[in-house]
């Protein structure tokens, strides 16, 4: 059980406004995922700001050695942003748990009730032109802030998932083998680190997530985003719910319509429930 | 006085022992081992409950189809179940039994396997997938016959009998077979328990290129183990060039030989399974190099069990012979007539009254190839059935998905060979 929310705002006028869309589109999930909730945030100068890379820590130590940081703290999560590549600052902060890192996306995440993280993660005042957020009811794996959504584990990538894989210790098994380092037990984790490996090898997000869904068995509405894209799929029987709205103004996506319900524009949107095992993919 | 019987000195082995004194010879039969062992009985699926979601029987797909030999070889087989019949030769069975395994599996869209001493013109012509076994006996061996298979079986040995060859009494080597073996009939006929081209894993692999060159590459080469150092056997195969491999557990039934070679030598398949993948994963070449096991498979449970520790498919014997007919209680007196029971006659002696381990020709006509083949056509539905059951009940869309961390162990024993924990722990002996 869990709640998932995305919005990618393609009109720039609207991109003050992510944070108080995103808080109120996870307000309509909440109930879905009481545990813990994770938030990702794409284009927020304030929080990465222009040929700065960040990076999101779990219990960062007190002192990085990364000079001209800009950090800020979030509850469990530290954001260490520095005008550095993202491959340097990601080698300063060794040692570290990364849960994030790219030159857009910041992100958040931590256990406890989804508004009051919500708050703590200052969401309604991001900025940005895409956001998603997760909120978490945990399955087979500890309510940690390690557990939670997004998994973000290729640069500016993200992917929050509701429902569970069947299969995940063989595709984790296969992955380990060839090379690929875990941060979690958490099956969505498996789904994430797959994705990354396509887009690492070239794919984009659609052919990843065709891909995805011929190797994956169980249960799953996932969105996926990138620096470039934004992208949902279901499992072949569509078992947990999904609705996307579009607008020439925005996407958004949600476990449930009444997340998208004060959306502006949404009475004049084409809203849909997207089709098992079709993939939804925008890229730009 | 209550009369104690005596752990050491049961029943049976005061008449092994009075048999053996009266006679001078050793027993020869079938059946596999009759002794307990661990066994997939000692181990339990975890449904779906609420942290994951079981599949609907009636309107959700759960796939079954399985690919065999894509390794090297240019037409793998596509199999639309994962249970295969297991090489039997003709001389052991009739050519009515032969022909009706063809048919069943045909039907369900699966493959049989030849045996010692050839292909029968009856087999092929029923089977649509058939393997050919290439055996240390060389009995029946023709270029011909490597041509007109769809998969070539390079036997190095049997779960019954790892390190030891085979036995086919003289009763049932009537014409026909004498005449596939190139042999006499009526002659007691051992096979090799080694293959005189090889001598280990290099000289197989030249061999396998024989076989290659000889076929073009088209038909997949397997490789049959009997379970023994499965982790080394598995690794050497797939250094050979093997595109599947197939390990045989000692409970393998079908093979005659002695007793005492039956019932201590080799491994149950519950332990020689781990062995396999592991190998198979070590050489990054789990599900490149299907796994096939056998040895003891008798329900849907078995193949699923089978497949959740990592085997691609299974084969059937003993089983598939009782589904043609074998131990019926309908011929009951004729067990008795044998000095044996419906339930424990064990293949050997050549006068099967169902018609099936024979080759008497009257014996063999009680066995109709068309009833026989929908018999084991039934029998191979049921299984794979079963199997789709608790897929689904495990939330798998394809039994392929099936995975060790489906599975727990009923003794510590089975937790130990099978590598999965302990049920109600997360303790795996030896881990």
């Amino acid at each position: 059980m869990c709640g998932i929310v995305g919005l990618h705002l393609r009109d720039p006028e609207l991109h003050p406004c992510l944070g108080r869309l995103l808080t109120s589109m996870l307000a309509g999930v909440a109930e879905r995922g009481p545990d813990s909730a994770g938030v990702a945030v794409y284009g927020d100068r304030r929080r990465c700001p222009e040929g700065y890379a960040a990076v999101s820590l779990l219990d960062a130590p007190p002192d990085l050695p990364v000079p001209g940081a800009l950090v800020t703290e979030a509850g469990d999560t530290t954001v260490v942003a520095a005008p550095l590549p993202v491959e340097e600052l990601l080698a300063a902060v060794t040692g570290a748990r990364v849960v994030g890192a790219g030159t857009e996306v910041t992100i958040y995440k931590g256990t406890g009730r989804p508004l009051d993280l919500a708050r703590t993660y200052d969401l309604a005042d991001a900025r940005g032109w895409q956001g998603l957020a997760h909120t978490r009811m945990a399955t087979e794996s500890q309510v940690t802030a390690e557990g939670c959504h997004p998994f973000s584990v290729g640069p500016d990538q993200c992917l929050v998932h509701n429902g569970s894989f069947a299969n995940h210790a063989s595709i984790r098994r296969e992955l380990v083998a060839a090379g690929v380092a875990f941060d979690s037990e958490n099956d969505s984790e498996v789904g994430a680190r797959f994705v990354a490996a396509r887009l690492a090898a070239g794919e984009d997000l659609d052919k990843a997530l065709r891909a995805l869904c011929e190797r994956f068995d169980g249960f799953y509405t996932l969105l996926v985003t990138s620096a470039d894209g934004f992208a949902v799929v279901r499992d072949a029987i569509a078992c947990k719910p999904a609705v996307i709205a579009e607008t020439p103004r925005w996407v958004a996506m949600a476990s449930e319509f009444r997340a998208l319900a004060e959306l502006p524009g949404i009475d004049d949107a084409r809203i849909w429930e997207p089709e098992p095992e079709r993939v939804y993919a925008w890229q730009w | 006085m209550t009369l104690r019987e005596s752990a050491t000195f049961d029943r049976p082995t005061i008449a092994a022992i009075q048999r053996a004194a009266e006679t001078g010879v050793y027993d020869i039969r079938g059946w596999g081992a009759k002794r307990s062992v661990p066994h997939f009985d000692d181990l339990l699926f975890l449904g779906a409950s609420l942290s994951r979601y079981p599949l609907e029987g009636y309107r959700e797909r759960c796939g079954t189809d399985v690919v065999l030999g894509g390794r090297h070889a240019t037409a793998p087989l596509h199999l639309d179940i994962p249970v295969t019949i297991a090489g039997m030769s003709f001389g052991s069975l009739s050519a009515q039994a032969k022909e009706a395994l063809g048919r069943g599996a045909s039907e369900m869209g699966t493959s049989t396997t030849t045996g010692d001493g050839g292909m029968t013109p009856e087999e092929r012509g029923q089977s649509r997938t058939l393997v050919y076994q290439y055996l240390p006996s060389r009995y029946g061996m023709n270029r011909d016959h490597l041509h007109a298979a769809d998969a070539i079986e390079v036997v190095l040995g049997q779960g019954a009998k790892p390190g030891g060859g085979g036995m086919l009494l003289g009763q049932k080597i009537g014409d026909r077979v004498a005449a596939m073996r190139t042999l006499p009939a009526g002659i007691d006929q051992r096979s090799a328990c080694r293959h005189p081209d090889w001598t280990g894993p290099d000289d197989l692999a030249i061999k396998i290129l024989e076989l290659r060159e000889i076929t073009d590459w088209r038909p997949p080469v397997y490789v049959k183990i009997g379970a023994t150092r499965a982790y080394y056997d598995v690794k050497l195969a797939v250094a050979a060039g093997a595109d599947v491999v197939v390990v045989d557990g000692m409970q393998g039934g079908t093979a005659a030989t002695q007793e005492v070679f039956i019932e201590h030598v080799g491994i149950p398949i519950l332990a020689a399974l781990p062995q396999a993948v592991q190998a198979l994963r070590e050489l990054g070449v789990h599900r490149t190099v299907q796994l096939v096991v056998s040895g003891g498979i008798r329900t849907g449970a078995d193949v699923a069990k089978a497949m959740a520790m990592g085997a691609d498919a299974v084969a059937i014997g003993t089983a598939a012979l009782i589904a043609l007919g074998d131990n019926a209680p309908r011929y009951a007196a004729d067990y008795a007539a044998l000095g044996s029971a419906a339930g424990f006659y064990d293949f050997q002696d050549g006068r099967d009254p169902a018609g099936i381990t024979t080759q008497d020709p009257e014996l063999a006509a009680r066995l109709d190839p068309v009833e026989g083949g929908r018999r084991v056509a039934n029998y191979l539905r049921v299984l794979t059935q079963e199997a789709q059951t608790l897929a689904r009940a495990c939330g798998k869309a394809h039994l392929r998905n099936l995975e060790p961390e489906d599975l727990v162990a009923l003794t510590v024993e089975a937790a130990a060979m099978a590598r999965v924990p302990l049920a109600g722990t997360t303790w795996i002996p030896g881990t």
